[in-house]
């Protein structure tokens, strides 16, 4: 569609409805019409009036005016007669009937003059003119009346008298004439006036002729340029998309009447033919994106669409595989250049597959002569046709086989690690029994002097690496509690090389803790090193003689009781250092001493008491166990020993226990 | 006291013309006329009077061509010596030859100044020809008289 051309003011009436624009136009003329009819009638009606006044009064009126005037002239020429005859003598036999003659004409004029005022026709001017006249005739008539009487006896005298009568007469008959040229000058303006009426009339009506014309041509303009144009603009668009063009350029949205209308109708449509296009061309890209072979039959097993993979399955030319074919011609020619195993003859083959193909059950896999496996799955569509995908699962087969392998390994792996588990149950075990194994006896306890001990060590389900121990020897008791790092063998092990260095330097008599301890730091780290381990301990000595005791070492808090049931904490964290970390730790030893009285007492624990768990997961925890024990303290070192242990179990409850839990109640006696 | 001498004179004189004396009466002849009447309707009244005016065989009143008219201010004529056919007619709009009013400007003389004479057409009794006259008019109470000579 070219672009708006032409008087912008016409382009103004594109967004007026064509059937507004027709409705006016008619109306226009309508009026045209209508102002033509209604001059005509109003003319034609004043000329009627005009004219009807013209002959039904002007004319009458003026032939009632002029009938009395010419009645009046007669009568003055028969008085004139009269006086005539009178003068020359003539008899009365002569004079009487004119004299008759002259009274009845005189009394006909009255009754005209009289007729004359009662016209109902007059106008003020001429009714006091008539007024006026009527006056004048009467003496006019008296005078004539004076002058037939005289002239009857005196006709010398009446000649006399006749220069008056004359007079009257004149007077009356001038003021008649008078009246009837007022009448006929009226007639004549009426008469011009109606002519120039008429010729006005004709001029209307040449131009509102002409202004019809002038309607009609701009409507026509209009038309044309609004209506015909774009219509022959939009008919080419029309054929050029019914031919398939789609990129034809077209105005539209630019008017608001039916044709603009029209003209977004077209828009639309072409719009929606791109995006049909567009859609197919996407789908197309879509199915030809797809990693495996797709196609598409119709309901009468005709190639609809298909990809390049799909073609790619059929291992031959492209121009094989075009949509139209059935798919017994593709299948068909395939047979014989792709070979399926198992296919056989072939024609035996083609119409089993023919037949999973018209009845698609569930995929199969062909297992192609050049090893590719491939996995058919078809399917119908909801109108008759088939849709079917091509996959290649070579790649998938080979995976799957190396999976089988991958399985056995992990099954022989698994008789491995079943052994291996067996192995380590037994270590554990091993581990376990070297734990307890090592443990001061009941009757080692009780020989210590001044103090009554009682201990408590449960091994959590792997080996925790809990280590305690009360040793006497020559008179000095000590007494050890210590944490291993970590779990299971290794933890013990290093446990039991503590519990012998500790022993052994106990019995070589050395009495100073921070050499003791140091000499105890090097021995374990030196085999912890040869063991290739990262395992250490804490650990925390007491020495007891005489109701001192001296602590050092670094473990959890010393917890001492008085006898009244007071609790006093010992921090270790500065009294030494972990045990078998580093070979050299004696800047970090100290000792801190408390002295105990009758009824006093220590308290050692591990953390597998204060971060023993409930059920909701909360720590057992110190205040507990300080708690605990002032609440037993009364009791022997035992049954303290037997409340705690209770104490605990009751708050693990049936949650796992998973460290070593140990406990070492020592009271002074 | 004069003017009653002088009427008494002109009427003495009058009285002393023989009959038949002179064919036409003079001016002082219709003078006397019309004092005649004067005295005649000062005496008997305007009834009596213009009978007597309009009777022919009063010769008091019609000598020759003398002869009075009597008209109302209006212009009616009450009593003619000479033209009985006038009297009852309204003749203010009357004119002669000469298109003179001459009852209506005779009437203004006696009416403005009381009495004087005109100059006008009328016809002759003696003859009936239209001939030049000259009538003395005076006013008589409502009326007034004339009386004219012919030349």
């Amino acid at each position: 569609m070219t672009p708006p051309r032409g008087w912008p003011i016409l382009r103004k009436f594109d967004n007026l409805s064509v059937q507004f624009k027709a409705s006016v136009a008619s109306a226009l003329l309508l009026v045209c019409l209508l102002a033509l009819g209604a001059h005509a009638y109003l003319t034609s009606t004043r000329s009627a009036a005009g004219l009807r006044v013209l002959s039904t009064e002007l004319v009458p009126k003026q032939q009632a005016f002029s009938d009395v005037g010419n009645a009046v002239v007669a009568t003055h020429m028969k008085i004139f007669r009269y006086v005539s005859w009178a003068s020359n003598g003539l008899g009365e036999k002569v004079l009487k009937p004119l004299e008759d003659e002259i009274q009845v004409e005189l009394d006909a004029s009255s009754a005209r003059m009289d007729a004359l005022t009662q016209r109902p026709d007059l106008s003020d001017d001429e009714t006091a003119a008539l007024q006026v006249l009527v006056a004048k005739w009467r003496s006019c008539k008296a005078q004539a009346l004076d002058t037939i009487d005289v002239g009857r006896t005196d006709a010398p005298m009446a000649t006399m008298m006749i220069g008056q009568t004359d007079d009257s007469f004149e007077a009356v008959d001038s003021d008649l004439r008078k009246m009837t040229q007022a009448i006929v000058a009226k007639a004549t303006a009426l008469q011009s006036q109606l002519s120039s009426n008429a010729q006005r009339n004709q001029q209307v009506v040449v131009w509102v002729t002409l202004l019809g014309l002038l309607i009609s041509v701009v409507v026509a303009i209009v038309i044309s340029r609004s209506i015909v144009r774009p219509i022959r603009a939009i008919t080419d668009v029309m054929q050029r998309l019914s031919a398939g063009e789609i990129d034809v350029e077209m105005d539209h949205g630019v008017r608001s009447d039916e044709i603009g209308k029209m003209a977004n109708a077209i828009h639309v449509f072409r719009k929606n033919i791109i995006d049909k296009d567009r859609v197919e061309q996407t789908l197309a890209e879509a199915i030809e994106a797809i990693t495996e072979g797709f196609s598409l039959y119709d309901a009468e097993d005709k190639l609809v669409v298909c990809n390049s993979h799909y073609r790619e399955m059929f291992s031959y030319g492209p121009d094989t595989v075009i949509p139209g074919m059935s798919f017994e011609r593709i299948v068909g020619s395939a047979v014989g250049r792709v070979v399926v195993e198992g296919a056989g003859d072939g024609q035996a083959w083609l119409a089993q597959r023919l037949e999973q193909h018209r009845n698609p059950v569930e995929p199969h896999v062909q297992h192609r002569s050049d090893g590719r496996w491939i996995r058919v799955s078809e399917r119908l569509t909801g109108v008759g046709g088939v849709v079917a995908t091509y996959t290649d699962i070579t790649e998938l087969k080979a995976r799957e086989s190396e999976l089988d392998a991958a399985h056995a390994q992990v099954t022989a792996l698994n008789e491995e690690l079943r052994s291996d588990n067996r192995r380590m149950e037994g270590e554990l075990d091993v581990t376990r029994r070297l734990q307890m194994m090592l443990l001061p006896t009941r009757e080692e306890l009780q020989q210590v002097d001044g103090l009554e001990i009682a201990c408590f060590m449960q091994a959590a389900l792997e080996v925790g690496g809990d280590y305690y121990d009360v040793l006497q020897h020559e008179g000095r008791v000590k007494i050890g509690i210590g944490d291993v790092t970590g779990h299971g063998l290794e933890s013990g092990v290093v446990m039991l090389m503590t519990q012998a260095i500790v022993r052994a330097l106990l019995t070589s008599g050395e009495s100073d803790p921070v050499r003791f301890l140091s000499v105890l730091n090097t021995a374990l780290f030196g085999n912890v090193q040869r063991m290739g381990s990262d395992k250490n301990l804490t650990l925390c000595l007491l020495d007891y003689a005489m109701g001192e005791v001296r602590v050092s070492g670094q473990h959890e808090q010393v917890i001492v009781l008085r006898r009244d049931g007071s609790v006093e904490m010992i921090d270790t964290i500065d009294l030494g250092f972990p045990i078998g970390l580093e070979n050299e730790i004696a800047a970090f030893v100290g000792q801190s001493t408390v002295q105990l009285q009758r009824g006093d007492g220590v308290v050692l624990y591990t953390d597998g008491v204060t971060e023993a768990e409930d059920m909701e997961r909360e720590q057992y925890g110190l205040g507990r166990l300080a708690a605990v024990l002032k609440a037993h303290w009364a009791g022997s070192a035992e049954a303290i020993k037997h409340a705690v242990i209770a104490d605990v179990k009751r708050f693990i409850g049936a949650q796992t226990v998973y460290d070593d839990i140990t406990l070492v109640v020592a009271k002074q006696t | 006291m004069r003017s009653t001498l002088l009427m008494l004179l002109v009427s003495l004189s009058a009285w002393a013309w023989p009959a038949g004396a002179a064919e036409f009466g003079t001016k002082e002849e219709a003078v006397a006329m019309v004092k005649r009447v004067q005295a005649k309707f000062k005496a008997e009244g305007a009834e009596a009077t213009f009978k007597a005016v309009s009777d022919k065989s009063v010769p008091e009143f019609h000598d020759r061509d003398l002869y009075p008219f009597v008209y109302d201010m209006d212009g009616l004529n009450v009593a003619h010596g000479a033209r009985p056919a006038l009297i009852g007619k309204n003749l203010i709009t009357l004119k002669d030859q000469d298109g003179k009013f001459l009852v209506r400007d005779m009437r203004d003389i006696a009416k403005t100044r009381g009495s004087g004479w005109y100059d006008y057409k009328w016809p002759n009794p003696l003859n009936n020809k239209i001939e030049d006259k000259a009538s003395y008019v005076e006013r008589m109470g409502d009326f007034w008289v004339g009386v004219g000579v012919y030349r």
